[in-house]
């Protein structure tokens, strides 16, 4: 029994030990944001030169969004309580699109669509020649074999993705190309930005979760001169490099992650552009939040069960790199030593065995735990919110104590079916996340765009 | 009794921190979603274009009869539309300007709201100016202060010793002379100094840049501090630290360099440059790509970046310090300042 409660005490020290340095990688983060030098994106750059991009938008029954995102892309100049109800005047003013038409193409992926998906890009592509549909009915499903079978028909230098249900802003494309002159990059990441935040609770989180996680996590990494990461949407990559790499592996569900990885360990670097921001839909009720997560979770488990040897021993990385790296790898795998780490606290104060440090040291032993998880992005998302101007928002800040619960449990099942894909080699199904828009619902509208005070604040941006 | 109390009170101190989150969740003061500017686009020229379409509205489309009145802009403006003007010396105008003609200001002239002219506009020593937007050439003495913005069509000559304001556009040729402040400028070229562009081109036919063929990166890594005189590469490089590139190299591809990038005299790089640390161009240099530093860019006399039928981009963060007689076909930028020595 001794050796029980040894073994559970030095869990419980362990875990504690882990949630610090992640505590402290976060406000190392915050910090940085607030007082440190930021490293500029290239969106200054102005470029007569542009490289030919292609983008790709893996759409598996997406009626209800697939409308709205080609409207986006493919008239960028357009005013948008017109989008889709004028054709002539979107042919006219395709002349002022703001990437050059003959460097552009668009292809959307039906991905096995059952619903009007693929009638809608028909039509689009009877109008528009630079949109290239590409229909699946064959092979594997899935957003990674979606996306390889795009690049074999991509003509682009530079692969541009979108998820379907995301809105881009008009001048986006340049923004994430540009970055490409640096022969560095491999890929680049933008921002997302949930649109529909106004729904209910649950957006309202995730809200402040991706504000926290790129305008803090992602620029400070990228400020260090650490690991930015891919995210498989709103970014891209080059073409021929990727290709060359053997595409996407269609057995990993973060493609995106396992690219981040994979590009790293080449020698290529992975950069953020905070300023290439792009709207998307967060999911709307917990179970499809839930599914989200579990998907999110097993397939980083898996990119950590790939790579963590690799990055320990590669050559291209810079140690900070490998530290950073490493901490990003075990993201998903903590919140389940989270959960070992309550169910053993609870054992040991049954046991009656919770003394194990005294003193001062008892003090930061509890601060240090309660330091834990969900307090420890409490001051990114806080700073992240104020980078952003955002004011009454911060008062949910508290409310993330129901995510924290909600994704400790759903991220430690992703964990555990990453485990038994390790232990089995079975492949995995890709579960597309269910779309809440009303069908060709125009949601940008839902306030005034530009907003009242816009014009001034284009100009403010402009400076 | 006591036990209820506490109870309630356990109620209330547990609910507490979500008081105020759920006070917010009802009222939905800031539960709009985080403001994207959709139609946002990067126009260097994007000030005096938006003006000019705001007062063409504003004035049917510059036909008004001259005289004064009333326009709708951001807000209430009292605007004086005439033929062609003259304004003089130490005169102040208080209203928005809008000059169907030409106009010429003499010494020490103030204008304290945006000018708009249709034709040629010289502006005359020490005049201060809000916004200038001209459809012809522009002539700016010294000592001249903008406010805020100056765009023009056609030609901009600017004397010594002006302050530039936010940014300085031209479609044609924008001339700076010496000690000029900037913080952005756009001409098709910019040209600091004598105002005598240099021969082009000064690149025999390029290479195509090496495009990667394999998962390997095509450029290559470079650990020494000092590329030799003379030395001819033909990849793109990327030095870990600080690294100076001897006289008369000649790199075809990008460089980048960790640190600082110096390029000694008569260097010659048909790539785009970036470094984390300052970028100095020795003199006489050509590069065909843009010039990217987190830091200061410093560009000696003689140099020439990019071409005459593309536009290429030269971004200092905090610094962007041009000497006399230097070409540069297409944009600068600095989030500091912009000085030509």
């Amino acid at each position: 029994m001794e050796m029980v409660v040894l073994i559970l005490k030095i869990y419980l020290v362990f875990t504690v030990v882990v949630l610090v340095g992640y505590s402290i990688r976060h406000f190392v983060f915050t910090l940085n944001r607030l007082f440190f030098e930021q490293r500029i994106y290239y969106q200054d750059i102005i470029d007569s030169e542009l490289k030919s991009i292609t983008i790709l938008i893996p759409m598996h029954n997406e009626e209800k969004v697939a409308r709205q995102i080609l409207d986006l892309l493919v008239v960028s100049a357009y005013p948008y309580e017109n989008v889709g109800t004028d054709a002539k005047r979107i042919l006219d003013l395709l002349v002022d699109a703001d990437y050059p038409h003959e460097k552009l193409e668009i292809i959307p992926i039906n991905d096995f669509s059952s619903d009007e998906t693929r009638i809608i890009l028909d039509e689009y592509a009877a109008n528009y020649p630079f949109i290239k549909p590409l229909h699946r009915y064959e092979g594997q499903r899935g957003k990674p074999a979606a996306l390889n079978e795009g690049m074999k028909m991509a003509k682009g230098e530079i692969i541009i993705v979108f998820d379907a249900d995301y809105l881009p802003p008009r001048g986006i494309l340049k923004d994430i190309a540009v970055s490409f002159n640096d022969p560095e990059v491999g890929a680049v990441m933008g921002r997302v930005v949930p649109v529909n935040t106004r729904t209910n609770l649950l957006t309202r989180l995730l809200d402040l979760e991706r504000t926290g996680g790129y305008q803090v996590d992602q620029q400070a990494r990228y400020n260090m001169k650490l690991i930015p990461q891919y995210g498989g949407t709103v970014g891209g990559f080059r073409k021929d490099v990727v290709t060359a790499l053997g595409s996407f592996d269609t057995n990993i569900l973060a493609e995106d992650t396992e690219l981040t990885f994979r590009l790293l360990m080449k020698g290529w670097k992975v950069i953020y552009a905070n300023r290439a921001e792009c709207y998307e839909e967060a999911p709307e009720t917990w179970n499809v939040r839930s599914r989200q997560i579990r998907r999110w979770s097993r397939g980083h488990n898996q990119v950590m069960f790939r790579y963590l040897w690799p990055l320990i021993v590669s050559s291209k990385l810079s140690k900070k790199e490998k530290f950073d790296g490493l901490l990003l790898l075990f993201v998903y795998a903590i919140p389940l030593v989270l959960l070992l780490a309550l169910l053993d606290s609870l054992a040991l104060f049954f046991l009656g065995e919770m003394q194990i440090v005294a003193g001062v040291f008892a003090i930061l032993f509890v601060g240090a735990y309660n330091t834990f998880g969900n307090f420890a992005p409490f001051y990114q998302i806080g700073i992240a919110s104020l980078l952003d101007g955002a004011t009454s928002r911060v008062l949910l800040l508290p409310m993330l104590i129901f995510n924290y619960f909600f994704n400790t449990w759903f991220i430690a099942i992703g964990f555990f079916e990453a485990v038994i894909d390790k232990i089995t080699g079975r492949s995995a199904t890709w579960i597309k996340t269910k779309r809440f828009r009303k069908k060709d619902g125009n949601i940008i509208p839902m306030r005034k765009w530009p907003p009242s005070s816009a014009d001034k604040k284009i100009e403010v941006t402009e400076s | 009794m006591t036990i209820s109390i506490v109870f309630v009170l356990f109620i209330l101190l547990f609910f507490l921190p979500f008081l105020p989150g759920i006070v917010e969740i009802v009222r939905k003061k800031d539960a709009d979603p985080l403001y994207i500017a959709m139609n946002y686009i990067k126009d260097p020229r994007y000030f005096g274009k938006s003006f000019k379409q705001l007062l063409y509205q504003a004035t049917d489309g510059f036909t008004s009869s001259s005289g004064m009145r009333d326009v709708q802009l951001s807000k209430n403006e009292k605007l004086e539309v005439a033929g062609s003007m003259d304004v003089l010396n130490a005169t102040e105008v208080h209203h928005l300007l809008c000059v169907q003609g030409d106009l010429v200001s003499r010494a020490n002239a103030q204008f304290h709201k945006e000018v708009f002219v249709a034709g040629d506009a010289s502006v005359g020593p020490g005049n201060t100016v809000q916004v200038l937007a001209a459809d012809g050439n522009v002539t700016i003495a010294a000592n001249v202060q903008l406010k805020r913005w100056l765009d023009a069509d056609g030609d901009v000559d600017i004397g010594p010793g002006c302050n530039l304001g936010i940014s300085a556009s031209s479609g044609k040729k924008l001339h700076l002379s010496k000690d000029c402040l900037f913080r952005r400028l756009y001409g098709i070229p910019i040209v600091t100094g004598d105002n005598e562009m240099i021969a082009l081109p000064y690149f025999e036919p390029s290479l195509s840049p090496v495009e990667p063929v394999s998962p390997e990166p095509s450029f290559v890594r470079i650990k020494d501090h000092t590329i030799p005189p003379g030395t001819i590469l033909n990849n793109s490089v990327v030095f870990p630290q600080d690294v100076k590139i001897g006289y008369g190299a000649i790199l075809k591809g990008d460089i980048k360099s960790y640190g600082k990038l110096v390029l000694e005299d008569n260097v010659k790089i048909d790539g785009n440059l970036f470094a984390d640390g300052d970028i100095v161009i020795g003199r006489g240099a050509q590069i065909s790509g843009h010039v990217f530093s987190q830091k200061t860019v410093h560009i000696s006399s003689r140099t020439i970046i990019s071409r005459p039928d593309t536009i290429k981009s030269v971004v200092g963060k905090k610094s962007v310090r041009i000497q006399e007689n230097v070409t540069i076909y297409g944009y600068v930028s600095t989030e500091g300042q912009g000085i030509v020595v």
